[in-house]
């Protein structure tokens, strides 16, 4: 892999607490010289976070469809009904 | 719960959603009405407890000792706490209940669906790719097969690159936004 995406899994590693402590410490001296790899390490987390959201909005549209179809299945009539009475007052 | 994950795998996400939908949804709707809320709020609170109970299966964090109705019903409790404040006091919550924990980070500020939107727009690939791996929690095995990669190896190579590409746009997009984290 090239010497980008190698610092790429190095900080994933380091962010998951994968590396030795070791490496671990090695890697926050890095991080002390070097403020592009600071800014780096601080974005990755930000895109974890922004997968999660992202995976989060994916999995909704997923629980709306079975949503959708259960307010429509005929089959699903009793279902429906028992869930309107809670609202019919 | 490692028999949940698997089943999960096994079946698939639609058949444990339509499940739990009949199982918990009458629970959550009924103690929604009770406290005067409407069908709506009973849906949109159930929604987001069925994906924060999705989350604890995937993380296998979860060890619960009552049905899986009553955690949802459970997590659907403070998801009302949080968003109808005042009613705090008329809730109550049983001691596996306490135990609950949100996610903190699960409702996005206004910033992060900015920038959602946009990753969106510029490429959904990397962002299908990375949600298998991070928020699935396939396999490298796994995610090959589903998005035709010859090889673990080459997955795994796709999958740092494709964080590599959406920090970089998010990183151009914050610079523009000048609101950097640091």
């Amino acid at each position: 892999m090239r010497t980008s995406l190698n610092n790429i899994k190095q900080t994933e590693d380091y962010l998951s607490g994968q590396m030795s402590a070791g490496d671990s410490l090695l890697f926050k001296a890095k991080m002390l010289i070097d403020p592009s790899l600071r800014l780096n390490v601080v974005m990755q987390q930000k895109i974890y976070l922004l997968v999660r959201l992202y995976s989060r909005q994916k999995l909704k549209s997923e629980i709306e469809n079975v949503h959708k179809k259960i307010f429509h299945d005929p089959a699903k009539a009793a279902f429906r009904k028992k869930i309107f009475k809670y609202f019919s007052k | 719960m490692e028999a949940t994950v698997d089943l999960i795998i096994e079946q698939n996400t639609t058949t444990l959603f339509t499940a739990l939908y009949e199982k918990a949804f009458p629970r959550v709707a009924a103690f929604v009405s009770h406290r005067k809320g409407s069908l709506q709020d009973a849906k949109d609170i159930f929604q987001d407890a069925l994906v924060i109970f999705y989350e604890k299966i995937m993380t296998r964090d979860l060890k619960i000792s009552v049905s899986r109705e009553a955690y949802i019903l459970g997590i659907a409790k403070h998801l009302w706490i949080r968003k109808f404040n005042h009613d705090k006091l008329n809730v109550s919550l049983d001691d596996v209940e306490r135990e609950i924990v949100i996610p903190e980070d699960y409702f996005p500020t206004v910033e992060q669906n900015k920038l959602l939107r946009f990753l969106e727009l510029t490429g959904r690939r990397c962002l299908e790719l990375l949600k298998a791996f991070y928020y699935d929690k396939l396999s490298a095995q796994d995610v090959s097969e589903k998005f035709g990669y010859g090889s673990t190896h080459s997955t795994t190579v796709q999958k740092f690159k494709c964080l590599e590409k959406v920090r970089d746009r998010v990183k151009e997009k914050s610079i523009s936004y000048e609101d950097f984290t640091e």
